[in-house]
């Protein structure tokens, strides 16, 4: 265990928990869909740092992955939220209890 | 129930039915009529024949009661339908102007298979049920008129007056049939006597019927229904099923009841010629010496002779219904001439033997009969009940007493009949409206020369102060006529042709205009006070029933009517109060503890509902929130284990 891999630790747990109380707290669907980004990233370090090691490398590369397939959620989530603004008029989470209208 | 019964009993009940359907009313007599036709000429085919029969069958289990037809019941059926032809085709005239003829003859069909059941019955069960229907016919004919208070009143009267003695007579036989275990007519032939309580109890019943002692006033009363009724019911037939059943019972009889069968009849028979020695209305008098005359009949069965009073209830029927038809013409006629108010009244009434001679020569001789004179079957009879009186009076102390009061009975009897007689038929007419010309129609001639005819004594033997009675002999077996006390003949005469002469020598002044006035004044006044006032009121019985007993029995009602409001209401009332308050208290527990207990526990599951519901409200974050608190426990629990 490198003194890299024990800080990256750290500070991806920091960005997990970061996010996850974002995404808990955070009354806008905006703030949550980041809250989710930050959680969805801090795995995605942990990916990277545990792989430094790794001479093969699959660990860097399934995190590039990892931020593609972040992106296009994060486009979909965004497409969707705009057409749940335009349905309710609200991106608060909170009026968002119905999936039927 | 054999053919013959059968046919006994449903002619009349059928002909009773076809009476009350039939229209128009003028014609509803012919289906009681023919009935009795029927009846009257079977009955006469089965006495040529000798047909005698009892049949038995299981009422209830372990019960058996039946039917008889024997000489005397077959006899008393043919005088029933025959008196009762005779009545029928009297009505048609007499109801004419009714307007509920169908009823009228409906009821008495009704009134004649429940006699002719009585008769035909042979366990005392049914002789009970029939009895009850002949009172219950009395009680519909009683109040046939019931338009007018006292009709109804005479007839509520007749019927409650029955009831009390009846119910003598139901525990008498329920006693008889359960305690000695005879409950058949036909049985007590060979039965030993009765207990003093049983024979006193039936005989209690059958002075009810018969209108004898304490029972008689009801019989002055019922002559508010028709006068035909009155012949039938009230003279002939009904009045004398209470001898019927007295002659039936006397072979049982305990010998203390007889004896006191022997002086109620003794004293009835005095009591009744009395008061109808000042009675002015036509029926009255017929009816008080119908009283009179069956208490021949029950001294005949107390003296130990009901053969002789068979004999007397058969002529009876016939001078009586005789005199009982005569008079109904003679109310007919007052009727039709317009008299409706004192149609009854022997004061408006005189001379009338220019108007209805047939008639008057039928009452003539019916009255004859009555009066007990040598030619008519009424001596016969009445000779038969006083030599037995006479015979019995050897073996008491004071028995004499009893044939005096029978001859006696004999001397009243005729003095009265020639006081009707005189005030009836003779002199002028007293009336207020015009007597004028009525032609006597055929259905009200025939039945009173009919009736005369049966009341003359070569019926019954060629001498006419004979005593040797082949009727008797055929009707109930073999009569010991006495041959001794040959002087009564000449004294029974004598007493009779006296009455008869002191009753001319009495009245003779009604043949004159001015003189009657004066006779009728005097005699007003006299019954008025003094001892025949005794007689005027029918020795107050009647006035002790109506203004004292059921006074006082009313005002005690009362009595009870308060007591019950004050007490028995209050009691029940505070028990209601009470029960009420002890509701109230349970519903108050109900709503607290039981509905608090249920409440609560309805409330305990609202709070948990509403607390579990707070862990998966509709809100994205809180699940995502528990998924990750989830997930958490999850590893941790994979840590610790």
């Amino acid at each position: 265990m490198t003194e890299l891999m024990t800080y990256g630790a750290y500070l991806s747990a920091g960005l997990f928990c970061t996010g996850l109380l974002i995404a808990v707290i955070k009354q806008n669907a905006i703030f949550v869909l980041i809250g989710l980004e930050l959680i969805l990233n801090a795995a995605n370090l942990n990916l990277v740092i545990f792989s430094t090691n790794d001479p093969s490398l699959q660990g860097q590369i399934a995190g590039i992955f990892i931020v593609v397939v972040g992106a296009c959620e994060a486009a979909t989530a965004l497409a969707i939220l705009l057409l749940v603004y335009k349905q309710y008029n609200s991106s608060n989470v909170k009026d968002l209890n119905r999936l039927k209208y | 129930m054999s053919v013959q019964v059968i046919i006994l009993l449903v002619f009349p009940l059928l002909g009773a039915f076809v009476s009350f359907f039939t229209r128009p009313a003028k014609y509803s007599f012919i289906g009681t009529a023919l009935s009795m036709l029927v009846v009257a000429i079977y009955t006469v085919c089965l006495l040529g024949t000798d047909f005698q029969e009892r049949i038995d069958f299981e009422w209830i289990p372990s019960v058996n009661v039946g039917w008889h037809l024997d000489r005397l019941a077959l006899l008393l059926i043919a005088l029933v339908a025959t008196i009762s032809l005779l009545v029928h085709i009297f009505s048609i005239t007499y109801m004419e102007k009714d307007e509920a003829r169908h009823r009228y003859f409906a009821f008495l069909g009704f009134f004649c298979f429940s006699m002719i059941g009585l008769l035909v019955a042979d366990h005392l069960i049914l002789v009970f049920v029939f009895w009850e229907l002949v009172g219950f016919s009395s009680y519909l004919l009683i109040g046939f008129w019931w338009q007018q208070e006292e009709n109804a009143f005479a007839a509520r009267y007749a019927f409650i007056t029955n009831r009390i003695a009846d119910v003598a007579l139901f525990s008498g036989i329920l006693w008889m049939i359960q305690g000695i275990g005879i409950g058949s007519l036909s049985q007590l032939q060979s039965a030993s006597e009765l207990p003093l309580v049983v024979s006193l109890l039936l005989v209690i019943g059958a002075f009810g019927k018969s209108a004898q002692g304490p029972f008689f006033t009801w019989l002055p009363r019922a002559m508010a229904g028709p006068t035909p009724v009155s012949a039938l019911i009230h003279a002939a037939t009904m009045v004398a099923a209470g001898v019927y059943l007295l002659i039936r019972l006397s072979p049982v009889l305990a010998a203390d009841v007889q004896l006191i069968v022997a002086i109620i009849g003794g004293l009835t028979a005095l009591i009744a010629a009395i008061s109808a020695l000042t009675s002015y209305d036509i029926k009255g008098v017929l009816a008080y010496s119908t009283i009179s005359q069956l208490g021949y009949m029950v001294m005949g069965v107390g003296t130990g002779a009901p053969e002789a009073s068979f004999f007397h209830l058969w002529t009876h029927a016939f001078f009586k219904a005789g005199l009982f038809l005569s008079v109904g013409a003679v109310i007919h006629y007052m009727h039709y001439i317009g008299h409706h108010k004192l149609a009854q009244d022997m004061r408006a009434m005189g001379g009338i033997r220019k108007q209805l001679p047939i008639v008057f020569y039928g009452y003539t001789i019916c009255m004859l009969a009555l009066a007990g004179l040598p030619f008519f079957t009424g001596f016969l009879s009445k000779e038969a009940i006083i030599l037995q009186t006479i015979v019995w009076a050897q073996d008491y102390q004071i028995g004499f007493l009893l044939p005096f009061v029978a001859l006696l009975t004999a001397f009243l009897t005729a003095f009265y009949m020639f006081r009707q007689w005189l005030y009836v038929f003779f002199g002028q007419y007293r009336g207020e409206h015009l007597a004028y010309h009525f032609i006597e129609e055929a259905p009200l001639k025939i039945p009173v020369i009919l009736l005369a005819v049966g009341s003359i004594f070569f019926w019954y033997t060629w001498n006419p102060i004979g005593r040797d009675f082949a009727f008797l002999g055929y009707a109930i077996g073999e009569y010991p006529m006495n041959g001794a006390y040959g002087w009564l003949t000449p004294v029974s005469i004598l007493l009779a042709v006296g009455g008869a002469a002191f009753g001319y020598y009495r009245y003779h002044g009604l043949k004159d205009q001015k003189e009657s006035v004066e006779v009728i004044r005097d005699e007003f006044d006299r019954s008025r006070k003094g001892i025949l006032s005794l007689s005027f009121n029918a020795f107050f019985v009647d006035w002790f029933y109506t203004r004292v007993l059921s006074v006082a029995f009313i005002a005690f009602c009362k009595r009870l009517f308060i007591f019950d409001k004050k007490w028995i209401d209050g009691f029940i009332n505070a028990v209601g109060v009470f029960t009420v308050l002890v509701s109230k208290a349970a519903d108050l527990i109900d709503k607290i503890l039981v509905d608090g207990i249920v409440n609560l526990l309805a409330g305990l599951q609202v709070w948990i509902g509403n607390m579990i519901r707070l862990f998966h409200a509709s809100r994205v974050q809180l699940h995502f929130f528990w998924a990750v608190i989830l997930l958490v426990l999850v590893v941790i629990g994979f840590e610790i284990f």
